[in-house]
């Protein structure tokens, strides 16, 4: 039956009701809903599963965002019975979940949990999960649909899309019965031929819509709130260009060492870990053109056309704009903490970097002229990832003649931890001089939103089970990311380490970091 | 200080302020920082003095404090401690953050490491520095001259005068931003001679004088000891500021006798103690007398009100009439949140820091 609305907001401009759809109710009264499907997860004793991915399974299934018809399944090569891998992933849910666990819902999840062991490239362990996943979706009614999730070494994501596609595990993409999809961990490759060979490989087994290559930063709500604040706001955008922004600084940086990573540090270093795709999709997020839609491609697209904006380095420019730093012994937290080369399963003698600045050029009529200072760390003095944007200095006229004395205006987004949006500005100092020094306006999501902000595992694995790509990297994204950094990674490997490239635990990196930008008469935010 | 507080480990800290803003929201009282204050000091009587001055400063400007003590105790040791700081006898609603450091000689090369991740971001950084700098620790050794916009040293400490001003010196070369608590505390005596001497008519008597006599109170107590540093500074502000070339600093029965010429002749400027006053702060200035052949100009602090200068002017015809003159308040806690609102070095400071690091000798008449 067609409705008639007395609700003013649906009238037209000539006061008369307007004819509403029959399943208006339908839409409006509820989300889409998740469909069934069984998720597999690689590598299910690995680190990631244990702290990230399980304990968000978990809170999707509290917050109403699993489908009911859902079932985990670890893959992995040690043998383990599916009650040793329930009662091992209840412990960590406890021990990593940001919500409060309660034993009857710990129960109902760990239910959905089973565990396949096999190594990654058995075809007989393929061969065989054919009929332990079918059993599983006559037992849940899962309907055959599939998520595969890598968390594994990147040098399996090969063998095992292949092993996946072999067996028959992997649908066509327009299967309109049954879905499956895999979701890849970073690093998408070691270089940009690495990336562009995984990618050949990957793609003769899936096609791109059924490749999600997750990268945990666009599913924070403070990066995707990038977004909203660009582009839900209106007194922002006429500000967000080179006739006002002054700098834009990028910051992610990690406490910690590399703690038990020291094989993994010594085939990748920082640059492939952080930069390369989380400093490049935030940069990406805080600087591209608004897109035509919230459809993944369109945000994509723009992402892309920014990323293939960033101007490349001459190899003379290298050593000016990009640099490197490995830590030594210094102190974090009051106690002494040892130098990378002296960490587990690193070599004395290793050439990787633990640090990196670089100032970037965006060749676009919006950034022309702005630079854009980017830093990534491990060993620094405390974890932030913040995004800096500077604004220009007001003229010295009225207030302050010398110029020391004003501060330029910022919008600080902090990505992690304290997540919220700071904006600086010069406030007067109450008295009768004229003093005027920097205040903060600060917004922060746990002050407004309260504590339980999602954590990103949580978007990201639900936007793949919707089968909503958006926040997931595309193929081209990851290509121009590896185009810019190939060069610079070639050009730090051929050359050892400098005495100015180390820095100590603790501090803000090497001097080279500093002096970066003090050439420029600037110098890096405060943290 | 807060002896009765827990120790921490620094990796606790930040959970700790969290856990403190929480507690302190239940009694109504909001968290409050202008700017970050790093207190370096060592455990003397005067810790207790840069704790009330503290209390003093936040009443009008909340700041995050973070406080270290360089102990003197023996062994290695680190003791954390995290405070809720109010303001001294007042409720305003609002609470400053202490993180007090109390370390151990050994472990003083961790200090910047362990302040830097505790510093509020987008606000200025004021590092006060009480401690003598000519004692081989300062600022740059310590690590602690890279956050700064400011560092104000407390001159209290000086263990040598031309040692201390040398290290200033040469601090201000490399484009850091200084002061000091001491030259900050006299800043109405300069303003109140700068203002009589800005006349013509007048300046020609300060250009030719030959005696200029500079008293101060010669009351110290556990806090202050060197009570003639402001009488120091003082006639070194005016000596180069009229361009005055140095010849000789003498002790000359308890007087301090500081010789300099010009192109006008021989100027004499003696520094004596006052009769000790405990109701007025120890070293403070109380009189100053100007004289050439003919005329005098004297400024002596009135008994009846410690604001009020009476300014007598005298030539071979009679004085004229006094004239009195108010001088800014200087409660504690003043000359430290002038010296934070000061922008950039000043000038006359170095000029006069320049002068003094000459004097090639100690604490003169010590």
């Amino acid at each position: 039956m067609a409705m008639k609305s007395e609700d003013p907001n649906y009238s037209n401009l000539k006061g008369q009701t307007v004819d509403l759809p029959e399943d208006l109710f339908a839409q409006k009264g509820k989300e889409k809903t998740p469909p069934p499907c069984i998720l597999v997860i690689f590598g299910a004793s690995g680190d990631l599963t244990k702290k990230k991915l399980i304990p968000a399974l978990y809170n999707l299934m509290n917050d109403g965002l699993l489908p009911a018809n859902f079932v985990c399944v670890g893959f992995a090569r040690r043998g383990k019975s599916a009650e040793d891998f329930r009662k091992e992933m209840s412990e960590n849910i406890k021990e990593y979940s940001r919500s409060k666990t309660e034993e009857k819902e710990l129960e109902m999840f760990t239910e959905k949990l089973f565990y396949f062991q096999s190594n990654f490239d058995d075809d007989q362990g393929y061969e065989n999960l054919t009929p332990f996943l079918e059993d599983l979706d006559k037992k849940f009614g899962t309907n055959g649909n599939r998520i595969y999730y890598l968390s594994v070494q990147p040098s399996y994501f090969s063998v095992i899309s292949d092993k996946l596609k072999a067996h028959n595990h992997i649908y066509d993409e327009n299967d309109k019965e049954k879905f499956s999809r895999v979701i890849i961990e970073k690093p998408f490759g070691h270089d940009l031929a690495s990336a562009q060979n995984l990618q050949k490989d990957m793609t003769q087994n899936l096609s791109e819509n059924q490749i999600y290559r997750i990268d945990h930063y666009l599913g924070k709500e403070t990066v995707q709130n990038l977004l909203v604040f660009r582009f839900g706001n209106s007194i922002y955008e006429g500000l967000w260009n080179n006739r006002y922004v002054d700098n834009i600084q990028i910051t992610v940086g990690e406490s910690i060492g590399i703690e038990s990573r020291g094989a993994f540090y010594e085939s990748a270093g920082l640059c492939r870990d952080i930069i390369q795709n989380h400093l490049m999709q935030v940069l990406s997020l805080v600087t591209m053109e608004p897109p035509t839609s919230l459809d993944a491609n369109s945000i994509r697209d723009e992402k892309v056309k920014l990323l293939s904006a960033i101007r490349h380095y001459r190899d003379d420019e290298i050593e000016k704009y990009a640099l490197r730093g490995q830590y030594k012994e210094g102190f974090v937290d009051g106690e002494t903490a040892k130098a990378y080369r002296q960490e587990e399963n690193v070599n004395p003698e290793s050439n990787v970097e633990t640090f990196a600045a670089m100032r970037l050029s965006i060749d676009n009529w919006r950034w022309a002229g702005v630079p854009i200072y980017i830093r990534a760390g491990k060993r620094l003095p405390k974890r932030a990832t913040e995004v800096c944007v500077t604004f220009k200095r007001p003229p010295n006229i009225l207030f302050n003649k010398n110029e020391t004395f004003n501060s330029p205006n910022c919008f600080i987004f902090r990505i992690q931890p304290n997540e919220g949006i700071s904006i600086r500005f010069n406030s007067k100092v109450p008295g009768t001089a004229n003093l005027i020094q920097p205040v903060t306006m600060d917004f922060q999501y746990e002050s407004f939103f309260g504590k339980g902000v999602p954590e990103a595992y949580e978007r990201l694995i639900h936007d793949c089970i919707m089968g909503d790509n958006t926040l997931f990297a595309r193929v081209d994204e990851s290509l121009h990311s590896w185009e810019f950094i190939s060069p610079i990674l070639d050009r730090w490997k051929e050359k050892p380490f400098t005495e100015e490239e180390f820095y100590s635990a603790g501090t803000w990196g090497p001097i080279n970091s500093e002096l970066l930008l003090r050439e420029e008469k600037r110098s890096w935010k405060m943290l | 200080m807060e002896n009765a507080l827990n120790s921490i480990k620094p990796s606790e800290i930040e959970d700790t302020l969290v856990a403190l803003f929480e507690k302190e929201k239940k009694s109504n009282l909001v968290k409050a920082s202008l700017f970050n204050l790093i207190i370096y000091t060592e455990d003397t009587e005067r810790e207790n003095y840069l704790v009330h001055l503290t209390k003093s400063l936040i009443k009008k400007f909340p700041c995050r404090i973070i406080f270290i003590t360089e102990s003197s105790k023996e062994g290695d040791f680190l003791n954390t401690k995290v405070s809720a700081l109010r303001p001294e006898g007042e409720d305003d609603g609002f609470f400053c953050e202490l993180i007090h450091f109390e370390v151990s000689k050994s472990y003083k090369e961790r200090i910047s490491y362990l302040v830097t991740p505790h510093l509020i971001p987008d606000l200025p950084v004021y590092l006060l520095f009480a401690k003598d700098p000519s004692s081989g620790d300062t600022p740059t050794t310590l690590g602690l001259d890279a956050f700064p916009s400011r560092i104000i040293f407390d001159s209290e400490y000086m263990g040598h005068m031309s040692e201390f001003c040398s290290y200033i010196a040469t601090l201000q070369q490399e484009n850091i931003d200084i002061g000091d608590l001491n030259w900050a505390r006299f800043a109405s005596w300069r303003s109140v001679i700068s203002k009589v001497f800005s006349r013509k008519e007048k300046q020609k008597l300060l250009a030719t004088c030959e005696e200029i006599t500079i008293r101060y109170n010669s009351h110290s107590n556990e806090a202050f000891h060197h009570n003639k540093i402001q009488a120091t500074y003082l006639q070194g502000w005016i000596a180069t500021n009229m361009y005055w070339k140095f010849e000789t600093v003498l002790c000359e029965g308890g007087k301090i006798v500081v010789n300099y010429t010009s192109k006008y002749g021989t100027h004499k400027i003696y520094l004596e103690q006052s009769s000790p006053d405990e109701s007025i702060h120890p070293g403070k200035i109380t009189s100053v007398v100007i004289k050439n052949q003919t005329e005098s100009t004297s400024f002596e602090r009135e008994e009846s009100s410690d604001h009020l200068i009476k300014i007598t002017h005298c030539n071979p015809n009679g004085c004229e009439i006094p004239v009195l003159y108010p001088l800014a308040s200087e409660g504690t806690g003043k000359s430290l949140t002038r010296e934070i609102y000061s922008r950039d070095t000043s000038p006359d400071f170095i000029a006069c820091i320049k002068l003094l690091a000459n004097w090639n000798s100690g604490i003169i008449c010590s």
